[in-house]
C-alpha cells in the first residue's frame, strides 16, 4: 500500500514538473489594481491617486487605534472623480492569512464608509472561501468605529479561521488609514 | 530507521518551531489613548494636482508591470474602453509581482532541484502547533496521580507547486521522545499524520474538483480532521473523538474533493481498511488502525463527508464508513461500517458544536475465538461502538474591543463501546462524561486551558480529572 503511494505521489511530481512550465505562480491573482479600478468606478470619470506619508506623530495615533504596527511608511489612496466631486476611494493593501500574505482592495463611498471589499490576491492552500460573496457583504457600509471582530460583529467562514481575521484586519486598517489620513486632513 | 532517524528530525523540529514562533511572534498592541484627533498635520507627498490633465491620454501600464519603476508615467494609447481614466501610482506593487514568477522551468535536469531550492523556499510553509497537558487523574478508591506531557508537537510543511498542485504534510511527535528503556518503549511516537497531493482538476476558479493522493484524514467528526489545539475547547480532546472515531485517523489513498456551490463541501476517498487485530472492547477500533506502517492491508475503504454551511458561522457535516478489516489469521473479512454527524456553530460569540458516531463491526463472534496456543480471543471489540457529544460555550469578553477570548464551556459527552452487547463477558460500561471548563485565548494562536471532567460509568468505579494545558499553533 505503501508503495502504491510512493508512486502514485511520484508521478503526480513528475506530472507537475512536466506541466509546470506552462503554469503560472503559486498566488492566485483575482484582479489587477488596474481592472479592479475599472471596475469599481465605471461611472467615474477618472481615477487618480494620493500618495501619503506617514509623519511620526500620524504612526502613533493610527498604531494606537488600530492597537497594531502599521508595517508601511506611505500608502497609496485612490480617488475617483466625477467633475468636481469625489466618487470613492480605494486602497490597496496585504495581510498575513495563515503564513501567505492576502492582498485585499478596499473601497469607500466619498464619506469613507466601505462600499466593497475584494481579495485581489491569495497564496495560502485553504481558506480562499473569504472571496464569498456573503462574507464580504458583511463589511459593507461600516465606518471607522464600527468593530469589526470575527466570531462577534462578523460572522466567520468554517476553515478559513485566519484569512477572515486578516480580511478584518484590512478592512479596519484601510477604514482607519483613510479616515486619518484623507478624510479628516482636507 | 526510526531512531536513526530520530534526533536529526527532533533538532530540525525544534530549531523550526523556534524559528516559526520567532517570526509569528505578535506585537503587542500599545493601548494608549486611542482619540483621533482631526486636526492632526499630515504629509501630503504627492496630491492629485500633480497628476495630468483631464485632457490627456490615460496612463495603461499593465498592472504586471507597475512594480518596477518610479519613472513619469507615460501615456499609451491603447485604452479607448469605456469608464474611467486611470492613473496608476507610481511603485504600486502588482499581485503578480508579489506572486513570483514560475520556477518550474529552473529545474536544473543534471543537477536536481538544487538550482531551484531557494526560489522554491518562497513557496514552501512551515507551520505547526503542540499542547502541553498536566492532568490530575483521581479514580474512584484510589490515590489521586499527576501526569504532565508534552502531548503533541507538530510540524507542518506545505509546499505550493503552482497554483493548481500542492503538498501538505503534518509531522507530529507524541509525548515528547521515542525511545527504549530496557527494551520497554516508552509511549512517544514520532508519526506522519497527514502527506498529500492535492492537484485542483479544473482550470480557472472553479473549486469544483480537487484530486487528493497520500495520507488522508478520515473526514469522521470534527477532531480528526480539525485538531489544533487552541481551535478546540477542552485539554483533552473529547472521548468520543478518542474512543469511537479513533482521532487522529488517517490512512494512505485517494479521492477527490471540492466546493461545486458556495457553502456545500464534498470528499469521497478510497483508503486503507483497519486490522481487526488491534480491535478491542475498551479501544474499539483505535488499535486497529495501519498508520500506513507497511502493515497487510485487509482491504479497502470507502470514506467521505458532505459539509454544508447554510449561513456564515454555522457549518453541518455527515461522514460515511465502510471498509474491511481482515483480520487475515482469521477465515473471515471483517465488514467495519459507521457514520457520524456533526454540527459547528460560533456567531455573536456563542460556540457549540456536536458529535454523534456509530460503527459497527460485524463478525465479533469469530473475533473472540482464541486461538491454538493463545489465551485471549483475536478481538474483543464489540459489534456496536456509540457516543454522542454537545458542546456550548460563550465568548465573555466579545463584546470588549479585543482579540483575546475567555471562554467558558460545557460538554456532555456518552459514549458505549460495547453499545447493546448480548454477551455479559463482554460487556462494558458506557460512560457519560461532564466536561465544565475555561479556554483562554489572548490571541487566537494561543490558548490556556482548564477543566474538570467526571468520568460517570454505568458499572463500576467512576473518576475524576482535572485539566490544565498550553496550546499553540502558527
Amino acid at each position: 500500500m505503501k508503495c502504491v503511494f510512493n508512486k502514485t505521489a511520484l508521478l503526480f511530481v513528475l506530472t507537475l514538473v512536466g506541466a509546470s512550465t506552462a503554469a503560472s505562480g503559486h498566488a492566485r491573482v483575482y484582479y489587477s489594481v488596474r481592472g479592479l479600478l475599472a471596475e469599481q468606478f465605471r461611472d467615474s470619470e477618472r481615477v487618480d491617486y494620493k500618495r501619503v506619508e506617514l509623519s511620526d506623530e500620524q504612526r502613533r495615533r493610527i498604531q494606537t487605534r488600530l492597537g497594531a504596527k502599521l508595517k508601511k511608511d506611505t500608502y497609496i489612496f485612490y480617488v475617483a472623480h466625477s467633475a468636481d466631486n469625489i466618487d470613492g476611494y480605494a486602497l490597496f493593501d496585504r495581510e498575513i492569512g495563515q503564513h501567505e500574505y492576502i492582498d485585499f482592495a478596499t473601497f469607500f463611498d466619498s464619506e469613507g464608509r466601505v462600499t466593497r471589499v475584494e481579495v485581489v490576491a491569495y497564496r495560502e492552500p485553504y481558506g480562499a472561501g473569504i472571496r464569498s460573496e456573503r462574507f464580504r457583504r458583511q463589511f459593507v457600509g461600516k465606518e471607522p468605529t464600527n468593530d469589526l471582530k470575527p466570531g462577534y460583529d462578523i460572522d466567520v467562514i468554517s476553515g478559513a479561521t485566519l484569512s477572515t481575521r486578516a480580511m478584518a484586519k484590512a478592512v479596519k486598517r484601510a477604514s482607519v488609514l483613510l479616515h486619518h489620513l484623507v478624510l479628516t486632513s482636507s | 530507521m526510526v531512531r536513526f532517524q530520530n534526533s536529526r528530525v527532533i533538532i530540525g523540529f525544534s530549531l523550526c518551531l523556534a524559528a516559526g514562533v520567532a517570526l509569528g511572534t505578535p506585537i503587542p498592541a500599545h493601548a494608549q489613548d486611542a482619540a483621533p484627533d482631526p486636526e492632526s498635520p499630515e504629509t501630503v507627498v504627492e496630491e492629485p494636482s500633480d497628476l495630468p490633465p483631464a485632457d490627456e491620454p490615460p496612463l495603461d501600464r499593465v498592472s504586471g508591470a507597475d512594480a518596477d519603476s518610479a519613472a513619469p508615467p507615460s501615456p499609451d494609447a491603447s485604452t479607448s474602453e469605456e469608464g474611467p481614466r486611470i492613473l496608476l501610482a507610481p511603485g504600486e506593487v502588482a499581485p503578480e509581482e508579489r506572486a513570483g514568477g514560475e520556477y518550474g522551468a529552473q529545474i536544473d535536469p543534471l543537477r536536481g532541484l538544487q538550482q531551484a531550492r531557494f526560489d522554491r523556499a518562497e513557496k514552501t510553509s512551515l507551520g505547526g502547533y503542540g499542547e502541553l497537558h498536566f492532568n490530575l487523574i483521581k479514580p474512584e478508591g484510589e490515590v489521586a496521580f499527576g501526569r504532565l506531557d508534552l502531548h503533541r508537537l507538530v510540524l507542518f510543511v506545505a509546499h505550493n507547486f503552482n497554483d493548481r498542485f500542492r503538498f501538505y504534510s503534518e509531522l507530529e511527535l507524541e509525548h515528547a521522545f521515542v525511545a527504549e528503556s530496557g527494551g520497554v518503549a516508552v509511549p512517544g511516537s514520532f508519526q506522519v499524520e497527514q502527506a498529500f497531493i492535492d492537484w485542483r482538476i479544473l482550470k480557472g476558479e472553479s473549486e469544483a474538483l480537487y484530486l487528493r493522493a497520500g495520507v488522508i484524514l478520515v473526514p469522521m467528526g470534527i477532531i480528526n480532521q480539525w485538531h489544533e489545539p487552541p481551535i478546540f475547547n477542552g485539554v483533552e480532546r473529547p472521548f468520543v473523538d478518542r474512543v469511537i472515531i479513533p482521532t487522529t485517523w488517517r490512512e494512505g489513498g485517494i479521492g477527490i474533493w471540492g466546493e461545486p456551490i458556495e457553502g456545500l463541501r464534498y470528499e469521497f476517498y478510497v483508503i486503507g481498511g483497519l486490522d481487526a487485530n488491534g480491535f478491542s472492547g475498551s479501544s474499539g477500533l483505535r488499535g486497529g488502525r495501519l498508520k500506513v506502517t507497511e502493515a497487510v492491508l485487509n482491504g479497502p475503504a470507502f470514506t467521505g463527508r458532505l459539509e454544508w454551511e447554510p449561513t456564515l458561522g454555522m457549518v453541518l457535516g455527515v461522514a460515511p464508513y465502510f471498509g474491511l478489516a481482515g483480520p487475515h489469521e482469521l477465515d473471515v473479512n471483517v465488514r467495519v461500517n459507521g457514520i457520524a454527524a456533526d454540527w459547528r456553530i460560533r456567531r455573536k460569540g456563542f460556540e457549540s458544536r456536536a458529535v454523534v458516531a456509530y460503527f459497527h463491526v460485524s463478525d465479533t463472534d469469530t473475533l473472540r475465538t482464541i486461538l491454538p496456543g493463545e489465551t485471549a480471543p483475536v478481538s474483543t471489540v464489540g459489534s456496536n461502538l456509540l457516543g454522542v457529544y454537545g458542546e456550548f460555550g460563550y465568548n465573555v469578553i466579545g463584546s470588549v474591543d479585543t482579540e483575546m477570548e475567555l471562554v467558558p464551556f460545557i460538554r456532555l459527552e456518552w459514549y458505549d463501546t460495547t453499545f447493546e452487547e448480548s454477551d455479559p463477558a463482554f460487556d462494558l460500561p458506557a460512560f457519560l462524561v461532564p466536561t465544565v471548563g475555561l479556554s483562554y485565548r489572548p490571541i487566537p494562536q494561543i490558548v490556556f486551558k482548564f477543566d474538570y471532567q467526571a468520568l460517570l460509568a454505568s458499572s463500576g468505579p467512576n473518576e475524576n480529572r482535572w485539566n490544565l494545558g498550553v496550546g499553540w499553533m502558527f
